[in-house]
This record gives structure tokens, C-alpha cells and sequence, in this order.
């Protein structure tokens, strides 16, 4: 499965968040807005990796709040796996 | 109350607006991403990995550490070990130089993307209501989405516009009014925000350069075309006959009473009634240019041509 996901973020500075979903593993995570160096941080180091532990990972991690983007990129995988398994 | 007077409403019909501004190419990669992408598969490739593949890898470092990295060839991401993969093929394995050390690479699966061809063939595959080739997919394509192509385009123009709109009105703005549509504005910046000082010398300091006066004055200045808008949309709707529905005035009402911490009876006994309606006229006055706008754009679009918006 490949697929191509943008997901509106709720409740952080970041305005839109996409990447690839390429076989269950993540490529090309973007973050429009947000803190640009913690955000390609993320982007970064989440290259490559399986999506349900860059999910399981970056679930719950704070800074408005409970949320954050990083939190909003999980919900996102998660979002989009729930809906290639349901395909 | 509103003390201003608009004696000569604008003409839109003598708007200058470039051609580059109103006629929007419309490309093929944006009329077929979301259909390329809901059929974009991917299948193990026979040969050697090739740019563009995804290669699933182990890696062991020469001190034993394992870690699995799904790379795309071609990315960038991953240089030494792109470099290290290409031709790999699945199953094997090979030693590569990573961060000047000695890595294993097993290589576990390579797979190629497969792009879904952009045919007048593969769109009849889909059988889609109405659509048997690229022409018809482009063509419900615009009927779906050319309005919201338009106005984010118009979003980007509107300022300057309205600077033309607003140099083709004749109006006698009264000071009243200005100065108390800025009093409300900086009312709201309190109210919201809390600190409205600081946020006017973030936006209107530049960067320190201007004193503090300076920064007000262009915070003033800013409201004052603002309220000009405001007037010249509520000259626009008397001339049009047009009101509010109840329900409308209801909405803008309670919005006001949030932000000026006002009640509704309140509202009525200091008769700011027209103060109000100042978003109502502001969105009225925009919305007519947006308006004329849409009947104006074409776009162009491979193998339909210069096409208008639909209405």
C-alpha cells in the first residue's frame, strides 16, 4: 500500500501535516507552521521508521496542553492506517 | 451610528486587474492528485532496486546494533546507504561504509511504486458518473473546485482591490467614525489577547524601527481603510435593497456581544445596533467584489483550453 495523507491538525500552531504511508512506514513528514526546527526534527528523524511506532512514540507529547504536533502527527498515522485497514 | 457619506458608489466594471491575475492555469497535477493517489499501488520489483523504490533493510553495525529502515532510493534521506542499495536486490546482503564505519545491510523486500496511468482508457476503467476520459475528469474537476481555486486567488488580490475599489468611491469619511471604529478595534485586542500593546508594536513596530506613536498611528491608519470598507459595503447594500435575515443579525450580534462583552440589552439601549452590523457590511462590500472577481477568471487547462468558471 502507498498513499499520500494531509491531515488538519487540531489545537497546535501547525496548520497541516502530511507524509507517505509506503507499506506501513513513513516518508516525507511535512509540518506547515509550527516550530520549523522541531518540526523537521521530527520530520527527520521519523524517515523510514514503521508508522505505528513513530505513532506509539509520539503519542501524548506536550506542549499546548496535552497536545502538541508531534502528538497531531500520531493521530494522524493513526487516522490513516485505521483507514487502509478498513480499504 | 455612522456620520460618513458615500456619494459615488465604485464601478467595477472599471477595475484594472492583469490578465496573469485572472486567468489561472490549472495544472494536470493537481486536477488528477487525489485520484492518482487513491490509485497508486505498489508491487515487489524482480531486478535490482532502482531510484524511486522502497527497500526495507537491516542494518548491524559493526558493534552488533540492529535497526530496520524503510529507505527510499532516490530520497535523500538516507545518502551511504541509496548509494550502498542501488542494484540490491531482495534477500541479499552486503557490507557498506555508513558514518565511516562497517555496515551489514539485509536487504528484506524492494519494492516499486506503480503509478496509475493517466489514459482515457484507465479513466473509463473507473466508470465515474458522466466521466469517460481525461477531458471529462478535468472538466467535473473544475465544476467542483474552480469557485475555491478562485477565491484563493481572489484572497491573495483582494488588498490591493480593495485599494482600487476604494480610489474609485467617492466618500466623505467622518473622523466619528474612524476613531471609533479604532477604539472598538483595540477594545477587541484587549479583550482577546490581553496584552494589546505589545501585540500592535509586534505588528506595526517593524522590528523596533518605529516609535511607539508610529505604531499606533499605522494601527490607526490600517483601521481607517477598514472602516472605509465597512462604509462602502453598507452604501453597497442600501443600493442593493439588501439586509440581514434576523437570523443573520442574531449571529453578528452574538459574536459582537462576546468579543465587547456586551448584553443584548445593551445592545439596544446604547442603539449599537449599526455597530453590529459593521462585519455584516465588511463581508457584504467583499463579498460583491469576489463577485465580480469569478465572473472574470478563466482557466487554463490541458485539452479543455481557456475555460470560465462555471455558475
Amino acid at each position: 500500500m502507498i498513499k499520500h495523507v494531509e491531515y488538519t491538525p487540531e489545537g497546535v500552531c501547525s496548520q497541516k501535516i502530511s507524509f507517505d504511508l509506503v507499506d506501513g512506514y513513513v516518508h516525507h513528514v511535512q509540518f506547515v507552521g509550527g516550530c520549523s526546527g522541531n518540526t523537521k526534527g521530527v520530520a527527520i528523524l521519523a524517515e523510514g521508521m514503521n508508522a505505528r511506532e513513530v505513532a506509539d512514540r509520539l503519542r501524548g507529547v506536550a506542549c499546548q496542553g496535552a497536545n502538541s504536533c508531534p502528538h497531531q502527527l500520531s493521530l494522524a498515522i493513526e487516522q490513516a492506517l485505521s483507514e487502509s485497514e478498513a480499504d | 451610528m455612522f456620520f460618513s457619506k458615500v456619494t459615488c458608489l465604485p464601478d467595477l466594471n472599471r477595475l484594472e486587474i492583469p490578465e496573469k491575475q485572472r486567468v489561472i492555469a490549472v495544472r494536470d497535477e493537481q486536477i488528477f492528485a487525489d485520484l492518482l493517489n487513491r490509485h497508486r499501488s505498489i508491487a515487489d520489483r524482480e531486478g535490482g532496486a532502482e531510484i524511486g523504490d522502497y527497500v526495507l533493510v537491516e542494518a548491524v553495525d559493526a558493534r552488533g546494533n540492529s535497526r530496520i529502515i524503510h529507505i527510499e532510493l532516490g530520497g535523500k534521506r538516507f545518502a551511504e546507504y541509496e548509494k550502498a542499495l542501488i542494484g540490491c536486490k531482495a534477500g541479499q546482503e552486503i557490507e557498506a561504509v555508513i558514518n565511516g564505519g562497517k555496515t551489514f545491510l539485509k536487504v528484506r523486500s524492494v519494492r516499486m511504486p506503480i503509478e496509475y496511468p493517466l489514459t482515457d482508457a484507465s479513466i473509463a476503467a473507473l466508470a465515474l458518473p458522466g466521466i469517460a476520459t481525461l477531458n471529462d475528469y478535468r472538466k467535473a474537476f473544475l465544476s467542483e473546485h474552480g469557485t475555491e481555486i478562485a477565491d484563493r486567488v481572489f484572497r491573495a488580490l483582494q488588498s490591493r482591490l480593495l485599494d482600487q475599489v476604494l480610489s474609485m468611491t467617492e466618500m466623505e469619511l467622518d473622523k466619528r467614525d474612524a476613531d471609533r471604529f479604532n477604539d472598538q478595534q483595540l477594545t477587541m485586542l484587549k479583550n482577546i489577547q490581553g496584552d494589546a500593546d505589545a501585540r500592535i508594536m509586534k505588528a506595526y513596530g517593524d522590528d523596533g524601527k518605529r516609535t511607539r506613536e508610529e505604531a499606533y498611528q499605522q494601527f490607526y491608519e490600517e483601521n481607517k481603510r477598514t472602516c472605509s470598507v465597512v462604509i462602502l459595503g453598507k452604501a453597497l447594500a442600501e443600493h442593493d435593497g439588501t439586509e440581514p435575515t434576523e437570523e443573520q443579525y442574531g449571529q453578528f450580534k452574538e459574536y459582537f456581544c462576546l468579543i465587547f462583552n456586551k448584553t443584548d440589552e445593551q445592545i439596544e439601549q446604547e442603539g449599537l445596533r449599526e455597530d453590529v452590523l459593521q462585519s455584516y457590511w465588511l463581508q457584504y462590500g467583499i463579498g460583491k467584489l469576489r463577485t465580480y472577481y469569478r465572473s472574470l477568471v478563466q482557466f487554463t487547462v490541458k485539452g479543455l483550453g481557456t475555460v470560465s468558471l462555471d455558475r
